[in-house]
């Protein structure tokens, strides 16, 4: 008993380090545009069929490829900021319109997936490699990798926003966007680079998350962005700390729940805590510290 | 000029008229008489390959306009039904029951000429079935939902098995192969959970042993606690029904929790179609993939002659080209073959192309019966019915026998991979046995 529930727990981690870095690109697109960017899925997807491109195809080694997609999604990412989003909202489009636009956004870009890479299932064909036992843990060692590399891009993340300038004026600009203007911050330069960081974690993730499933097709993103937003809102929606959190705590709860009940419902499982969540804290459980942190 | 939202009053009228129309299509298209028009001599009749073309599931499209062009190249060459030609067309339904409402009921809405309809899969059967049953539209249905083994639909047919006699073969399948302790994945679907009760009681008859029944959702993005779980009850074989995504996911994650131990596993042949072969190949082996890999599904005989004839005519078409013989041999799309022929037979036995007349000699030109010539093509059938004999069709999947919800069995056999990518029978199961084993 004891053995299944701390067994449930590492592949809780291995899992939730994989939301955790999605979920914490995606609120900070929300944090800093106050924009619901469903098109994140398929820049997610994106991501795993171009890790698929060079990986399984060209035979580039997975860490390079890895790298490579971070930075082209991450490129994309800035550039369907300042060429859609942002225009969509300089001529008045509300969140509501917005978030639309974004769900057209990610059919197209699936969509497009489709029509090049076709509708059949993919695979790195990269195995799991050797598997450790620690404890009750069981883990391979790309699991391993993908947790030392989730935790070391929140780490550096951490850096960068406590430290740096531009961390200093990324907080500034979350909590108060006309003072931070007034302040001299030149918000929209932020926003845009907060877009391309957002998209660098996006297309870690993508390749990460089509790692750890061993095979996806074009629906990817989408069938996972419920789970990103999920566990950005139970960790406080906009909130970096509490998207890291809360893909932990969605993936741990998730693994927990297909320990002890029926695992054809373990995302419903993931969801309850959801909606327990909003409704003991609707901010998110580290909403309201973030809000006087930031 | 008034204007509201936007629009000003001639815009609005538009575009009222336009949702109106619109919902109307929607609304109407059950009740439109669309197959029962009479068509001028010598115009093309379509049949309507109603299946997800687009989605996560549009490989099940991609293999079936091989066979479904493959028929009515077969019927045109011999002459059309009646003086008409037919043509397959497709009805997108993105394997989705609530998508499939939309756009059957348009297709039904905005083409008269559809007569007969093939696909009908599991996914989207259960919202299909009732619309062409009441556009009084011949259908021939793939799906191997039970709801469809004691409900009378009228235009509804099937040569296809129910999925819980599916789960039945995998059972028979397991024990067949020498298991003694199985553990079973379902993916969480109206498809896939369909074969449980059959998997559950051929285990149970055949004394084999379930270790663990669990049923998984699809594409998760880790189903390792589940399968730790089943990898400590030691299974010497693993039934696993699921999307190849899933399927190779839970694959994975037993290779790795199980120090790459992966028991000999049994899978559905309707996961053929997808990259299952070379994936199992590059991740567990070619020993592996083929040897102690099985696939599980209905059985067509490719040593009839129908057989090299549907495969070649099914071969010849652009879709089919692409078609490799694994997916050609299963019944599964033979039936869309055979469906499509038994359709076109009964139109020149009813000498009518309207399903209101056609439809019950559906039945009449596919059971065995007293005098009555056996037929094997299309050209046969015609040339036996301009010579005033009664016939019944033996197609490329073999006998057809109606029952009174106008539901055919077939055969089951357990396939292997070769080491090409091919799949070849292992064993066939009559009817006879697995009706026995069935709940």
């Amino acid at each position: 008993m004891v053995n299944t529930f701390i067994s449930s727990i590492g592949f809780g981690i291995a899992s939730g380090s994989v939301i955790a870095l999605a979920s914490l690109g995606f609120t900070l697109q929300f944090g800093l545009s106050n924009t619901l960017n469903v098109a994140y899925g398929a820049f997610i997807t994106l991501a795993a069929f171009l890790g698929y491109t060079l990986i399984a195809l060209w035979g580039v080694n997975l860490w390079l490829a890895m790298a490579i997609v971070a930075v082209v999604i991450g490129v994309l990412s800035g550039i369907y900021y300042q060429g859609f989003i942002r225009n969509l909202i300089r001529r008045g489009a509300g969140m509501g319109p917005v978030t639309i636009a974004t769900a057209a956004a990610l059919i197209f870009i699936e969509y497009a997936v489709v029509s090049v890479a076709g509708p059949s299932v993919k695979s790195y064909g990269i195995t799991t490699g050797r598997t450790f036992h620690f404890w009750d843990f069981v883990l391979s060692s790309t699991q391993l990798a993908i947790i030392a590399l989730a935790v070391s891009l929140m780490l550096i993340f951490q850096i960068l926003l406590r430290v740096t300038q531009l961390g200093r004026s990324l907080r500034a600009t979350a909590v108060n966007r006309t003072l931070a203007r007034s302040c001299g911050i030149r918000v929209e330069r932020v926003t845009s680079i907060t877009w391309l960081i957002s998209g660098l974690l996006c297309g870690t993730a993508g390749v990460a998350l089509a790692l750890t499933t061993q095979a996806f097709d074009f629906n990817l993103g989408s069938s996972f962005l419920i789970l990103i937003i999920a566990a950005a809102v139970v960790g406080g929606i906009g909130e970096p700390y509490g998207a890291i959190f809360g893909g932990f705590l969605i993936g741990i709860a998730t693994e927990l729940s297909s320990a002890y009940f029926d695992p054809a419902y373990s995302q419903v499982f993931a969801f309850v805590l959801l909606v327990a969540v909003i409704l003991i804290r609707p901010t998110g459980i580290l909403g309201v510290r973030a809000k006087s942190r930031v | 000029m008034q204007r509201t939202l936007g629009l000003t009053r001639s815009q609005r009228l538009l575009t009222q008229f336009i949702a109106l129309g619109v919902v109307g299509a929607i609304v109407m298209a059950p009740a439109l008489p669309s197959g029962a028009a009479s068509k001028p001599s010598g115009s093309t009749l379509d049949i309507a390959d109603v299946i997800s073309f687009s989605g996560p599931n549009s490989f099940l499209g991609t293999i079936t306009v091989g066979p479904c062009d493959g028929a009515v190249n077969v019927i045109n060459a011999a002459g059309g039904v009646l003086g008409h030609k037919l043509s397959c067309i497709k009805v997108d339904d993105l394997g989705d029951p609530a998508d499939a409402v939309a756009n059957v009921s348009k297709a039904l809405a905005t083409n008269s000429s559809i007569i007969g309809a093939i696909g009908v899969a599991s996914a989207t059967a259960a919202t299909e079935v009732p619309i062409l049953n009441a556009a009084k539209i011949t259908m021939v249905s793939q799906a191997g939902l039970s709801l469809f083994s004691n409900k009378f639909y009228k235009y509804f047919w099937r040569m296809t098995p129910p999925d819980v006699f599916g789960g039945v073969a995998m059972g028979l399948a397991a024990a067949s192969n020498g298991y003694k302790k199985v553990a079973v994945i379902i993916q969480n679907d109206v498809g896939d959970t369909g074969n449980t009760p059959g998997i559950v009681s051929a285990l149970k008859k055949k004394h084999v042993s379930l270790v663990s029944n669990v049923t998984v959702p699809s594409d998760a993005a880790s189903y390792e606690t589940t399968i730790n779980k089943i990898v400590n009850l030691h299974p010497d074989g693993l039934i696993i029904s699921a999307d190849t995504q899933t399927t190779e996911t839970l694959l994975a994650e037993y290779q790795s929790l199980s120090n790459g131990k992966v028991p000999p596993t049994i899978l559905s042949t309707q996961i053929l179609g997808s990259n299952i072969f070379p994936y199992v190949k590059k991740s567990l082996g070619l020993s592996f993939a083929t040897k102690k890999m099985s696939l599980v599904g209905t059985y067509v005989d490719e040593t009839t002659p129908q057989f090299k004839v549907y495969d070649a005519a099914v071969k010849a078409t652009p879709g089919g080209t692409k078609l490799a013989t694994a997916i050609v041999a299963t019944q599964a799309i033979g039936t869309i073959y055979d469906g499509i022929i038994t359709m076109a037979l009964a139109m020149e036995a009813a000498h009518s192309t309207k399903p209101v007349n056609f439809n019950s000699y559906m039945s009449k030109v596919a059971t065995k019966r007293a005098g009555a010539v056996e037929v094997n093509s299309f050209a046969q059938g015609v040339k036996a019915l301009k010579a005033g004999h009664s016939i019944y069709y033996v197609g490329v999947t073999g006998p057809i026998v109606f029952d009174k919800f106008h539901n055919s069995g077939g055969e089951f056999a357990t396939f292997q991979f070769t080491p090409g990518g091919n799949v070849q029978s292992v064993k066939v199961f009559p009817p006879s046995v697995t009706d026995a084993l069935a709940p």
